[in-house]
């Protein structure tokens, strides 16, 4: 197998979570200092990801993309085009759902409600939310804001291709309750239960989807929403073929949504 | 030596036989069945029989009858709040109203006046507000000393036969919810708030006391609703959809500032055990569960309060709180139902 070197950066808070994930993919990935094929970057850092674009990389993953201003994504897509080289953003729940493929199929979702509790930005809360709920109902058109504090937000989002249906999304910043994000999607003939724990590196998502037959449950599969990011960018590199579950674009078309609510 | 206390039932329905009568008959030593009334005859005979009581269409036979401590009522909406006040002015011990207690702000005033003057135990069969999982997981939730940010009500249901086939064969059938209505999505919205959204308001005003200002409300077809309300401070966001074909949901949800509570009830009908609730606090989570379920611990309470053994678990004022909630909310989904003076 295709193995690529990569460098994190050490002095992040999130260096610790890198190392480890990095570590479950040794086959396809190594870790060196300085300038190498990836770079697994956190987006508090925006310049970095540029810096990493020029300086000769193939591809640079961003964790946190949610934190990430309408501008500065402009300047990273820019970079990124000058020099060819992907760039990857690196959510920490759609890949998980996402990977378990169309759930719901194409039954009228009547209501879709997602929480998502962070202990950080509320912007980058709703973007996650966001690119989690894409993976069941596609993109978000707009967004209507119901309300916000420098705790919470709530707001109802019309979906691009599917605009029937009711979405409440949810942020709380509540720093001791614990990281994670909830979805439940609603049909007469189907119910799509989803949590998402952000703490422990693979612990699984609980996905369960019911209907009159009554429970079915994926697999659960015990890895971080990175790894699978950074299985897709392996694929992508080696053979052309695949694509990340979160694009560039998916981004920064979330963003501006976002930052609609949470400025 | 424990006391018997009688029974009466005003209203012989689905209720009635899934719920109260299944709950009693787990407790002979506290309770009897005197008598039943219903405006079907042979419903209440058939009812009456089953639990060694008398069938009646009269209220009064129930109401004056001095054998009946406890009042039932499972009539109609729109009697609650008139046989209620009679009960109370016959001076029974407990009346055990099912939801909504009052369908106006007046009625509710007149049931706090009458209940004060007699001193009847009215308890409303919200079910959920006595769970004892859901009881424990509040006292913990109250000792943390937390402030809740979003409250969320979900209660999403197949059909209720799915729940009363295993519980009884009903003495009659009861008509098929209607489809295809013309009503106003409002006036569907309103049936929704007093119909659905009630069962837990005792629940929810522990967390979001004050209502505050409805911002999105929308009634989903054939009968469900997704409403957002908030006082500024507090979000409370309520679900509900009927006639699903999956599993039951029944969830309480509150996020606080530094704690997650969850609380997954029952169905309704069935003496399941109590909710399962989880609280999560500074990386740990607590589970609440007990063997009894709302139901049997709301008689266990009507008991303890009608022999003096406790006061009422819930009072009159947050009672008659809870249904003036739930009608402020049917007014803001519907202000063209609301009350004039």
């Amino acid at each position: 197998m295709t193995s690529y070197t990569v460098s994190i950066d050490g002095n992040s808070p999130d260096a610790a979570l890198h190392r480890t994930v990095l570590a479950s993919l040794p086959n396809s990935y190594r870790l060196v200092e300085g300038v190498a094929e990836v770079v697994l970057a956190s987006a508090s850092d925006p310049a970095s990801v540029e810096r990493a674009c020029s300086s000769g990389s193939r591809a640079v993953v961003v964790d946190h993309p949610g934190l990430l201003l309408p501008d500065d994504l402009s300047a990273m897509a820019d970079a990124a085009d000058r020099n060819g080289c992907i760039v990857a953003p690196a959510p920490r729940y759609a890949p998980r759902l996402a990977a378990e493929g169309d759930l719901m199929g194409a039954v009228e979702i009547e209501i879709l409600e997602s929480t998502i509790v962070s202990g950080g930005s509320l912007r980058s809360a709703l973007v996650e939310q966001l690119a989690m709920v894409r993976a069941v109902l596609g993109a978000a058109a707009s967004i209507r804001v119901l309300h916000t504090s420098t705790s919470h937000y709530a707001c109802e989002a019309t979906m691009m291709d599917r605009s029937q249906s009711r979405v409440l999304l949810n942020g709380v910043t509540s720093p001791c309750a614990g990281e994670e994000a909830n979805l439940h999607a609603l049909a007469a003939e189907r119910r799509l239960v989803v949590r998402i724990d952000a703490g422990p590196v693979a612990r699984p998502a609980e996905i369960c989807c019911y209907d009159d037959h009554g429970a079915r449950t994926p697999w659960p599969v015990h890895q971080h929403s990175h790894r699978i990011t950074l299985s897709q960018l392996h694929r992508l590199l080696t053979t052309g073929q695949s694509t990340v579950t979160y694009s560039l674009e998916d981004l920064r078309h979330d963003t501006r949504l976002a930052t609609v609510v949470v400025p | 030596m424990s006391r018997s206390l009688g029974v009466g039932f005003l209203g012989a329905g689905l209720v009635t036989q899934a719920i109260h009568l299944p709950t009693l008959a787990g407790i002979p030593d506290q309770f009897r069945v005197v008598g039943v009334m219903d405006i079907d005859a042979a419903v209440a005979d058939r009812v009456a029989s089953r639990c060694g009581a008398t069938g009646t269409t009269e209220v009064d036979a129930i109401v004056q009858n001095p054998e009946i401590d406890v009042v039932v009522v499972g009539s109609p909406n729109a009697m609650h709040a008139a046989q209620v006040i009679a009960a109370c002015e016959a001076g029974k011990a407990a009346v055990l109203a099912e939801k909504p207690l009052a369908v106006s702000h007046t009625e509710a005033a007149q049931i706090r006046a009458a209940a004060a003057e007699s001193g009847t135990n009215v308890v409303v069969g919200a079910m959920h507000a006595y769970d004892p999982g859901y009881r424990a997981a509040l006292a913990a939730w109250r000792d943390l000393g937390d402030e809740s940010v979003l409250t969320q009500s979900t209660i999403f249901l197949p059909s209720n036969d799915t729940f009363t086939d295993q519980t009884v064969e009903p003495a009659s059938a009861f008509p098929a919810p209607p489809t295809g209505s013309k009503l106003a999505d409002a006036t569907m919205l309103r049936d929704a708030a007093l119909g659905l959204v009630i069962h837990n308001v005792p629940l929810l005003r522990q967390f979001h006391p004050r209502l505050g200002e409805l911002v999105s409300a929308s009634f989903v077809q054939p009968f469900g609703y997704a409403m957002v309300v908030t006082d500024d401070v507090r979000t409370l966001e309520l679900l509900g959809y009927m006639g699903g074909r999956w599993p039951p949901h029944w969830t309480l949800r509150v996020v606080g500032t530094t704690s997650d509570l969850r609380v997954s009830f029952p169905p309704s009908f069935v003496l399941a055990g109590s909710s399962r609730a989880e609280l999560t606090c500074a990386g740990s989570t607590t589970v609440f569960q007990f063997d009894t379920n709302g139901y049997q611990q709301e008689w266990a309470a009507i008991y303890d309060a009608a022999v003096g053994e406790a006061e009422p678990l819930i009072s009159l004022d947050d009672v008659v709180d809870d249904v003036v909630y739930a009608l402020d909310l049917a007014d803001q989904v519907d202000p063209t139902g609301r009350e004039t003076s």
